[in-house]
């Protein structure tokens, strides 16, 4: 039986994590926008080139995981591969966040054209949404791995990366120098109130798969909660990431804690994604786990043997 | 034509005679197999103990989750329902290792290419069989064609109520096996 998911790693979950965080940033930033808030025109421009670096660099670590980078063009031959269409959807965002950010530079000529801005703000909206949630929809392809076929884990990835969206848009306000102000106040307020959903909802997944899941998932949740990964998910997803944060979010909205909250929020994410992929077992096949010799040690016969074998070889030739 | 197999759980020994000869057709280094043999108990109390060994490979699904998934389309199911990899368009994103519930597919670290069991398919065109079918001693491999309703593996399949191995997953093994 497997001990763990070990084919897409800490690249596959960087990539997760920071397309959902670019995506949320700029979806945030862009529904203020629509909203007619008028902080936008000093930050907008800037936070959704920020928005767009972090999504480019984790594209960047998916292109990295790949064995033959050459050929990455071929990831969108298949338009009916979730694959393939959540490549669609990057190539959208990426695209659509540049142009919506470049709305916000006065040297730009398109600068001063608000109704377009806001069309672009929808689409872009739009395509970041579609970003955070395909990953979900993508595991779920896995009929093997139980554990990704709950129904709320769309809900569960849209949740999270709105959770560090929120955060990312906190700590470039204060960066900004809007530590101290009304957009900074509404949005931990927002973001106390995804992180009370969010710890709702992994609940509920959880329990949900405990009480009704396969023997497999089963297996995840208790490696989550009691096994393998209980530091990194227990200690640190759900208290450090999410519990202390919302707790940090009733004292108030002074810039320090706002910040220490979100960076928080942040390391929470990353390990969510990178504990929720690695933690989903396959479905165990009929005797698998009295597999008496492992890989390595295959391996480390399949070398001997190969020594004996040139040795014979050797012998006989001579 | 739809090329299937049906594997006699009853007669298999796990002699592993067919795991060496695919790894000899396809020059496969010791530790990497096409075909795993699992050994399945003993199970139950003594005396009425039951154990028997099953041989997993590719299942060539009709609706397989690795050609279903493929953003590339390296893996494809050729019209003889063949799931076939191109390795010329496989980009090693290993999402198809990761769908697939029966765990068959390897990633090739030299050829940054990821395989599996062919069915042995260019043997069959030059009308052979596959090299695990012909190894296996007892007699515990069929290969044939499941849309052909009179054949062997058909009559086989009717006849001893062979099954594919978790038919619940909704991927339409094209493997099936008759149970001890």
């Amino acid at each position: 039986m497997e001990q763990k998911q070990g084919y897409w790693g800490w690249l596959a979950a960087g990539y997760l994590f920071l397309a959902a965080l670019g995506a949320m940033i700029v979806s945030t930033v862009a529904i203020m926008d629509i909203l007619d808030i008028k902080v936008v025109s000093q930050i907008n421009g800037w936070i959704s080139l920020v928005a767009l670096v972090l999504a480019g660099v984790g594209s960047l670590f998916l292109m990295v995981e790949l064995t033959h980078i050459f050929r990455a063009y071929l990831i969108y031959a298949r338009p009916s591969s979730i694959m393939c269409i959540g490549s669609y959807l990057l190539t959208a965002f990426l695209g659509l966040t540049f142009i919506y950010a470049t709305f916000f530079f006065d040297f730009i000529p398109w600068a001063g054209l608000v109704v377009i801005r806001k069309i672009v703000a929808v689409l872009t909206i739009v395509s970041a949404l579609g970003l955070v949630a395909y990953p979900g929809l993508e595991l779920a392809e896995a009929r093997g791995r139980t554990f990704w076929n709950g129904g709320g884990l769309v809900a569960l990835f849209i949740t999270n990366g709105a959770a560090t969206g929120l955060a990312g848009v906190n700590i470039m306000l204060v960066l900004f120098g809007l530590g101290v102000s009304q957009y900074v106040m509404v949005l931990n307020l927002i973001l106390t109130i995804t992180l009370i959903i969010q710890l709702t909802m992994i609940s509920s997944y959880l329990w949900g798969i405990k009480l009704t899941g396969a023997k497999e998932a089963q297996a995840s949740v208790a490696s989550l909660v009691t096994g393998t990964y209980r530091f990194k998910f227990m200690g640190i997803v759900v208290s450090i990431g999410t519990v202390v944060p919302l707790i940090l979010g009733f004292f108030g909205s002074l810039p320090q804690l706002v910040v220490v909250a979100a960076v928080l929020v942040l390391v929470g994410g990353l390990l969510f994604r990178r504990v929720f992929l690695a933690v989903a077992l396959r479905i165990v096949m009929p005797g698998e786990e009295n597999q008496t010799i492992s890989d390595k040690e295959a391996a480390q016969l399949a070398i001997r043997l190969e020594k004996c074998w040139a040795q014979k070889a050797g012998w006989l030739k001579n | 034509m739809h090329w299937g197999m049906v594997i006699d759980l009853r007669r298999c020994v796990g002699c592993h005679a067919c795991t060496i000869a695919c790894q000899n057709e396809n020059n496969l280094p010791l530790a990497l197999k096409y075909c795993k043999i699992f050994k399945v108990g003993p199970n139950g109390e003594y005396p009425n103990l039951t154990s028997y060994n099953i041989p997993i490979a590719c299942m060539h699904c009709e609706e397989a989750p690795c050609v279903e998934g493929c953003p590339t389309g390296a893996s494809h199911r050729r019209e003889d329902g063949i799931i076939a990899i191109d390795a010329d368009k496989c980009v090693g994103c290993q999402f198809c290792m990761l769908v697939c519930p029966y765990g068959v597919r390897h990633m090739n670290k030299e050829a940054g290419a990821v395989e599996k069991c062919t069915l042995c398919f260019e043997r069959l065109e030059a009308g052979k069989v596959t090299r695990c079918v012909e190894t296996c001693q007892l007699k515990a491999r069929h290969i044939g064609d499941l849309d052909d309703e009179t054949g062997e593996l058909m009559r086989l399949i009717r006849k001893d109520n062979a099954q594919p191995l978790y038919k619940h997953l909704g991927t339409k093994p094209s493997v099936y096996y008759i149970m001890p």
